[in-house]
């Protein structure tokens, strides 16, 4: 427990000068702990609340939005904030700890800041938006569950707090994805994130263990440190280590394969969509990367371009399947995916504030994606895109929210996607990786045709659903012009080469704080990439636009796009589905069902067979060789005759005689025993 | 306060008895009385237990204290010698604890044939027999105390057990599933305890040398470890093993386990799950390790294979399973399967982990068989295909159940993860000596068992609590949790979330004395 | 005129008086004042406790006749038990014969006699006076055994009682004359030292005395292959007669066998050792499997005394294997001896008492007694779960010592022995167990049975309750019955 702020600064090559934030950081558990007791007031007392608990969570959230501003604001200029304070919470022997606490540096405090953000927008959208939904205090108590647990997650000073937000925003997940429990689509979809995220942490949770272990701490200073003085112990085992990481963050990040869970995670109401499955919560995986980058970058080298291959499948093959999808949620959330691997690729390849920075950006842009979608959703009661059309005249506000996001999203200049996107193909450039910047220049091309897709066919043509769609109370479209705000903006803080007075740059602000990052930040802009970006965002969105656009709205079968090899492949979503759901099944028909087998009949078997043989040779035993055919006692005998006279019949007949010779024989038996065996 | 010192101990193993004795004085007719009777029995017991832990001097958690050593049956060397350290206090606290949940659970749920006085005496019987286990520092005492649950249990399962009638593989008839279960259980056990006992007569011969008695005394055994060597201490440490084993219980000596918890009245299967199945665990950490360190350290890979198929077997037999309680019962085959996976790695964490475990164990499984227990009681089934929905009939019991199902897949956070984790991180460096890549191999083939866990957690909750109710149900009025339910659950509740954030609490009091075993047990072998 | 110590034979003087008296005032009462006669045989054997407790505490031992009646530790200890299992048989007795209304009388003079004789037997010191005592015990069992004389089985069972004891009875004797033949000694002490001074301890005629004369032990503690009389005669028998047999008549079945083995022939261990360890473990096991398939409550308990003098015979094994086990195992024998009387009587009481009420021994017909009768449901499980040796009941450190005795030495034969002993142990439960079920776990039938029986039960219950709080109190205190092994091991030189 305490402060050792000196101790990393003394951490070799520390690259910038750092202040403890004083009291803002002493008290900084306070946002983690905040929303926890916010779950467990509104779980207890939520019902009985004016407005059934919202009150607490959205007090919570604004008290962390304002708390963690304070902290972004420290944190900018060159003096970053730098500060640990940790608990033990238990020692375990072999010289381990388990520790709780929190962290503030520069990671730690962009993400408070998007955590609170993020999620002040939505809590208040949530409240207009869940007005006639059921069991609002339980949405609440879980999405203040959620924020906790993300707090937890990325205050984390350890692997091991790391473990805890991990799963707590995992269970949160899952409550809110089958928040309407009564459908089994949903209850199935929350079991499906809950389960495959399980799958990835068990590489999490042997990853963190074979670190904790070998460098005998879990935390991640330590970490960084061994990394970066090439530690010995932690050489053998950084490539193991590292990709049983990357395998944790695959789950929670949707890389691909273990993707599979985050388009159903659209069951869930659309705030928890916007919250957790686009801004916060699945990058959990992106930080985690970025969190434990020393480790890749000066350790487990061999571990990037696997984790680099991932992220380009994900980033290019999942912006396909967006494509092809009539659900509007659903087309974001590949979407999400899709950028999703955009982070991943950028942080594999070296780029740490790369990836971040589209993190940052990106958790504005697509979260006010999904708010306007849920707004749309309201008005039209329908997440299909068939169902809606025209929405430009009734819904202004949303209309020109959503395409502000869209076009953020797209990468078109000056919007924060823009500048993001750019700085990772530049990075991918820089680090020599040129097939797959050019992939990801492809997939910007796809981003914007599938966004370009998408908002012609919700606000353009003519409006398909029914009744009369108006546009979502104030409560709602407020947070949206709130969230439009960075979208547009947030890119200004890292464009190359520019530097802001007083504030300085997203790279400053995110080098953490003791031991060089390595990554590499453009000194000017490489307009001819940027050009190339740009040009694939303008050809997509054009391409969408004629494909999709008010002048296609007569083609009966504008909403497919004609790629008639891959569609049914992506109909079908490249068959993974398929191909887990076999798994699963295999796992619970036959598997189990043989274990229980074997339980029952075997195992069992023997048991009851032992018994049973018992049985069976006690008769033998009584039968054969205790009674030796003697029948019992008087049993042949009728009442009739005479007692003794009977008896003596009886005894001549042998009974008595045959006990005297069993007598004798016994004995023989014995002097046998006794002089020729023993 | 030497009084304390000396009498806490004796009192909290014996005034259940003798609560028990004044009990049977009670009229029948006067249920009130036996109750508030038994309760305020029970609670004493907790409170002493309470006030032993307060006292307890956590900073020498490695050495017994409270330690009493009387003369018992001194013709063949045995005394009655307790004590408790810092391994045996958490499980003394719970199990102290359990029992009166148990008794304030019992209050408005008799199983038929009701009969309270004879079921609370037969509770606290069972008390002492746990309580005794946990503070016996001598292999006679233990052996009496250990074999002391048996009779109770056995009493609770085939009178106040299920009465449906089960067709058993191997029988032509059926019987009644009580009946089957009861002698199941105890000849299983019996079975078990009779090698053990050979077992620990053997070490008694043999830890006699020269000018030095025989002895059962534990501590004593532990000093003169040396004297056990060979084929001599694996022999014996195969008769204790057995006896160990079927309590746990291990892979393939399970087969009693789902059929007694699912045929007990619920506060059998509570106390079962709770309890007894850590006597055994406990035995391996008291008993068999601490004397027979080297020959431990031979059968540590058998341990751990036994322990991983117990994990994986467990966690898929629960995949089959239609049976809400059966599927709880099968759990724990897994769940015990991490304690002794931890156990095997003989090293301080991993037993470390097993003790978390076995107290996380015991927490969360007892919740469980309460709420399947009250869950029975409301629909008269626990089939899970007629169950469903049940969050919307019963709010505050599902939202229990949810929450129990989550800590025994072993959220992080929550009591359960401990121990997992904890059993995980022992073995990927066991102990010198082993094999590590043979316990990285268990400790990956473990993990995959923490999915299949999750698997059918998640998967009884969705049949259990999720979707519509059924037509079934329509109409039909559902108590939800009642006061009588929520004293006996609330205090789990807090148990399973301080554990979960703080386990100091239970690691505060083990982590020295485990070391100290760990420490004395493999020095002299160059651990 | 050899000197004659009064106090030492105070004991037996006492039964013999009272043997004496019941006889006497038995010819003078009236057929319903009959019970007095059971009073005088209870104040009897209460009276004759006096002497052996004084002789007790005051800790001399006296030897008379030259040394061929000893009363020592050894002898006092079991001629307590012998009267205390006299007294609570007697107690069992009462009742049981007060409602067959006939030869009362003589039915307690026999039992007197028997007792006489098995207290005599424990100060036995050489062959004469040993067979005589073992014969004065066993004689009137024959009658005993044939009591309910309008009963076929129970003549039956007395014939064949007698005829197969007769048999056994004349193989041992012709084993006695060949061990004197051989050694020119009667007394225990002198055939001891003659074996070891003439040198003659792997004599086969030898072998063959001491097998002939365990063979007659065998049949008196019906151990098998020499127990095919002991279910018949236990089932045809009067119950309290069983309960006598089954405990007194074995016990004295013991004692003679620890007398002669371990005083006159400790050092041929090379010819009983063997033969006692293959009677224990098939003893044991043919007893326990043949219990298994009982359904009638005496016949199960007859195999179960069959199994449990497997138990029994352990430590005589364990004794001959291990250079210092022979007093451990001696000590362990009556230790088990000790408990077993009291938890075999107190089974039997219950049974006796259930069987009035019940009218049959069928345990089927046994079900739901601990419903309608919880107190008499409790004893039976109490002394059938002792018999199984389950703790804290005393059974259990019967079974412990027993263990111990043959654990001592950790040859592969002490192991084998306790291993088979302690698999018959959880087999044993089952059969035990089984009636517990019946008792506990079945439903009461739908026509509870009422106890119609008008004889006094008084006699019963306080046997079942002296029985009850020996079998608790020693199973919680088993010091107390190591008392008595650790003075009976005193007997070995």
């Amino acid at each position: 427990m305490g402060v050792s702020t000196d101790l990393y600064l003394a951490a070799e090559g520390a690259a910038v000068a750092a202040t403890t934030g004083g009291i803002f950081s002493e008290w900084a558990g306070l946002m983690l702990i905040g929303p926890m007791l916010a779950f467990v007031v509104i779980v207890m007392f939520g019902k009985r609340m004016r407005y059934q608990g919202a009150e607490v969570a959205i007090g919570v959230m604004a008290f962390n939005f304002v708390w963690s501003s304070v902290l972004l604001v420290l944190n900018m200029g060159e003096k970053g904030v730098l500060y640990e304070r940790s608990l033990e919470i238990a020692s375990v022997g072999g010289g381990l700890v388990f520790e709780l606490g929190w962290i503030v540096d520069g990671l730690s405090i962009m993400m408070y800041w998007v955590v609170a953000a993020v999620g002040l927008a939505v809590f208040v959208y949530a409240h207009g938006y869940m007005k006639e939904e059921v069991r609002v205090t339980f949405f609440f108590a879980a999405l203040s569950l959620f924020a906790g647990s993300m707090l937890v997650l990325v205050g984390s000073p350890n692997l091991v707090q790391l473990i805890i937000g991990w799963e707590g925003v995992g269970l949160a997940s899952y409550l809110l994805i089958g928040h309407n429990w009564e459908l089994k689509e949903n209850s199935s979809a929350a079991m499906k994130a809950f389960y495959t995220n399980k799958v990835a942490d068990v590489g999490l949770v042997i990853g963190v263990i074979i670190i904790g272990i070998v460098l005998g701490s879990f935390h991640f200073w330590d970490l960084a440190a061994a990394a970066a003085e090439h530690s010995a112990a932690l050489g053998p085992v950084a490539v193991t280590a590292g990709l049983l990481l990357f395998f944790g963050a695959m789950g929670k990040s949707a890389q691909f394969p273990l993707h599979i869970w985050l388009p159903d995670a659209m069951a869930g109401p659309t705030p928890v969509s916007a919250l957790m499955h686009a801004a916060t919560m699945v990058t959990a995986g992106i930080y985690l990367m970025a969190r434990t980058f020393p480790l890749y970058q000066e350790l487990a080298t061999a571990a990037r371009p696997w984790m680099i291959a991932a992220g380009t499948i994900t980033l290019f093959g999942m912006g396909l399947l967006a494509l092809v999808s009539d659900d509007i949620k659903r087309v974001l959330a590949y979407s999400t995916v899709s950028q999703l691997g955009y982070m991943m690729t950028a942080v594999a390849a070296g780029g740490y504030t790369a990836g971040l920075f589209h993190l940052f950006t990106h958790a504005f842009f697509k979260a006010l994606l999904f708010l306007g979608a849920g707004s749309v959703i309201h008005a039209v009661h329908s997440n299909n895109m068939s169902d809606m059309g025209g929405l430009r005249r009734h819904m202004p506000d949303t209309y020109r929210t959503f395409v502000i996001g869209a076009l953020a999203l797209a990468g078109v200049f000056p919007l924060s996607g823009f500048w993001s996107k750019d700085e990772i193909l530049a990075t991918l450039g820089y680090e020599g990786y040129t097939l797959v910047m050019w992939i990801a220049v492809a997939g910007a091309f796809v981003t914007a045709f599938y966004m370009a897709r998408a908002v012609a066919l919700t606000f353009f043509g003519e409006y398909r659903g029914h009744g009369e769609p108006h546009e979502s109370p104030p409560i709602m479209t407020r947070p949206l012009w709130a969230l439009a705000v960075p979208a547009v903006l947030a890119g200004v803080v890292n464009i190359p080469g520019l530097k802001l007075p007083w504030i300085g740059s997203f790279t400053s602000w995110l080098s953490v704080r003791s031991v060089p990052m390595g990554d590499h930040h453009a000194e000017a802009i490489d307009l001819g990439l940027a050009a190339a970006g740009l040009a694939a965002a303008v050809a997509g969105l054009w391409m969408g636009w004629v494909a999709f656009g008010p002048s296609a709205a007569d083609r009966p079968d504008r909403d497919r796009v004609e790629i008639p090899a891959l569609y049914p492949l992506l109909r079908q979503k490249y068959y993974l589905d398929h191909a887990a759901l076999g798994l699963v099944w295999v796992i619970r028909e036959p598997a189990a069902r043989a274990v229980n087998w074997v339980n029952d009949y075997v195992i069992d078997g023997v048991v009851n067979g032992v018994g049973a043989l018992c049985q069976k040779l006690a008769g033998l035993v009584y039968g054969g060789v205790d009674q030796l055919g003697i029948d019992g006692a008087v049993h042949g005998l009728s009442w009739g005759t005479s007692g003794m006279g009977g008896l003596i019949r009886r005894i001549q007949s042998g009974r008595v005689q045959q006990y005297a010779g069993l007598l004798v024989a016994g004995l023989l038996l014995l002097v046998v025993v006794v002089l020729f065996v023993l | 306060m030497d009084l304390l010192e000396s009498w806490a101990l004796s009192l909290i193993v014996f005034l259940p008895l003798v609560g028990a004795l004044v009990a049977l004085a009670i009229p029948k007719e006067r249920e009130e009385a036996v109750k508030q009777w038994t309760l305020l029995v029970s609670v004493a017991t907790l409170v002493l237990a309470v006030v032993v832990a307060a006292r307890f001097d956590f900073g020498a958690a490695g050495g017994f204290q409270f330690e009493v050593d009387l003369p018992w049956i001194s013709a063949i060397g045995a005394n009655y010698h307790i004590g408790v350290d810092g391994i045996s206090l958490p499980l003394l606290v719970l199990s102290a604890l359990v029992v009166v949940l148990c008794v304030i659970y019992s209050w408005q749920h008799w199983d038929e044939p009701r009969n309270p006085r004879a079921f609370l005496v037969l509770m606290m019987i069972l008390a002492t027999g746990m309580n005794g286990t946990f503070v016996a520092l001598d292999l006679v005492l233990f052996f009496i105390f250990f074999e002391l649950v048996l009779l109770p249990m056995y009493f609770m399962i085939g009178i106040w057990g299920d009465r449906t009638m089960r067709k058993i593989p191997g029988f032509r008839k059926e019987v009644e599933t009580r009946l089957y279960a009861a002698i199941k259980f105890f000849i299983f056990t019996l079975f078990g305890s009779a090698f053990m006992l050979l077992g620990f007569l053997a070490l008694y011969f043999k830890s006699g040398s020269g000018d030095q008695q025989s002895t059962f005394d534990i501590p004593e055994l532990i000093a003169r470890g040396h004297l056990f060597q060979g084929t001599f201490a694996w022999l014996v440490f195969g008769a204790m093993f057995l006896g160990f084993a079927v309590k746990v219980p291990m892979w393939p000596f399970h087969t009693w386990l789902p059929d007694a918890h699912t045929a007990a009245p619920t506060v059998g299967s509570v106390l079962l799950a709770a309890i007894l199945l850590k006597l055994g665990s406990y035995a391996f950490i008291r008993i068999a390790i601490p004397i027979l360190p080297e020959t431990a350290r031979d059968w540590a890979p058998a341990i751990a294979v036994l322990a991983v198929i117990g994990i994986i077997y467990g966690s898929l037999a629960c995949l089959a399973q239609t049976d809400v309680k059966r599927l709880i019962a099968f759990s724990s085959v897994g769940h015990m399967g991490f304690v002794m996976l931890g156990i095997a790695t003989l090293t301080e964490v991993g037993i470390n982990a097993a003790i978390i475990g076995m107290v996380a164990h015991g927490l969360i499984t007892g919740l469980l068989f309460f709420l399947a227990g009250s869950i029975h009681h409301r629909y008269h089934t626990r089939e899970m295909s007629r169950l469903g929905g049940n969050l919307k009939l019963m709010p505050v019991m599902g939202g229990i159940l949810g929450f129990t199902a989550m800590a025994s897949l072993g959220l992080p956070g929550l009591a359960g993860f401990w121990g997992e984790f904890m059993a995980l991180l022992g073995s990927y460096q066991p102990l010198p000596g082993l094999s590590t890549s043979f316990f990285r191999t268990a400790m990956v083939i473990g993990a995959i068992g923490t999915v299949l866990t999750a698997g059918y957690m998640l998967w009884m909750l969705q049949k259990v609590n999720l979707g519509e109710p059924s037509s079934e149900w329509a109409g039909k009025e559902f108590h939800d949790v009642d006061r009588y339910e929520m004293a006996a659950w609330a205090p789990l509740i807090v148990l399973i979330v301080a554990v979960g954030v703080y386990p100091k609490l239970v690691l505060g009091a083990t982590t020295d004395a485990v070391v100290g075993l760990v420490e004395t047990a493999f020095r002299a072998v160059g651990g | 005129m050899p000197r004659i110590d009064w106090l030492a034979i105070a004991p037996e003087v006492v039964v013999a008086t009272a043997l004496l008296v019941v006889l006497a005032v038995d010819l003078f009462l009236p057929r319903e004042r009959k019970y007095y006669v059971a009073a005088l045989a209870v104040v009897g054997t209460t009276l004759a406790m006096v002497p052996v407790i004084l002789m007790a505490v005051s800790g001399d031992s006296y030897s008379m006749f030259d040394g061929s009646y000893v009363v020592d530790d050894f002898a006092l200890v079991l001629k307590g038990v012998f009267l205390v299992a006299g007294y609570l048989v007697l107690l069992i007795s009462v009742s049981y014969i007060e409602s067959d209304r006939y030869y009362q009388g003589e039915y307690y003079l026999l039992l007197l006699s028997s007792l006489l004789g098995s207290m005599v037997l424990t100060s036995a010191r050489d062959l004469v006076v040993l067979f005589v005592a073992l014969e004065l015990t066993t004689g009137p069992l024959f009658l005993l055994a044939g009591w309910r004389k309008g009963d076929l089985r129970s003549n039956e069972a007395s014939l064949k009682f007698f005829i197969i004891g007769v048999l056994s009875t004349g193989l041992m004797l012709y084993g006695m004359s060949l061990l004197f033949g051989l050694t020119g000694e009667l007394s225990f002490e002198g055939i001891r030292e003659a074996i070891s001074s003439a040198g003659i301890a792997s004599e086969p005629v030898l072998g063959l005395a001491v097998l002939l004369i365990l063979v007659g032990f065998g049949f008196k503690v019906s151990a098998v292959p020499f127990h095919f009389w002991a279910p018949d005669t236990y089932q045809g028998s009067p119950p309290p007669v069983t309960a006598y047999l089954s405990v007194s008549s074995k016990l004295a079945g013991f004692v003679a066998m620890l007398a002669v083995i371990y005083l006159a022939l400790p050092a041929v261990t090379d010819f009983w050792g063997p033969a006692l360890w293959m009677m224990a473990a098939v003893s044991m096991t043919v007893a326990n499997l043949s219990a298994l398939r009982q359904s009638h409550l005496i016949r199960l308990l007859a195999y179960s005394s069959v199994a449990q003098a497997g138990f029994m015979l352990v430590p005589f094994a364990g004794g001959a294997i291990a250079p210092d086990g022979l007093s451990e195992g001696l000590g362990a024998t009556v230790i088990y001896l000790v408990i077993y009387a009291v938890m075999n009587l107190g089974a039997f009481a219950v049974v006796i008492a259930g069987g009035r009420r019940i009218g049959s021994y069928e345990i089927a017909d046994w079900r739901g007694l601990g419903s309608y009768s919880p107190r008499q449901g409790v004893m039976l499980a109490v002394f059938f779960l002792s018999l199984a040796g389950l703790p804290p009941l005393a059974g259990w450190f019967a079974k412990f010592v027993m263990f111990r005795a043959v654990l001592i030495s950790t040859g592969p034969a002490g192991v084998w022995l306790a291993v088979i002993a302690a698999v018959n142990a959880v087999v044993a439960f089952y059969y035990y167990a089984r009636v517990v079920k019946s008792a506990w776990f079945d439903p009461a039938p739908d026509e509870i049975p009422e106890d119609t029986e008008t004889g006094p039960t008084g006699p019963l219950s306080l046997a079942m309750g002296l029985a009850l709080v020996v079998v608790l109190v020693v199973g919680v205190f088993p010091g107390l019955a190591t008392f008595f092994g650790d003075a009976a091991a005193a007997l070995v030189p």
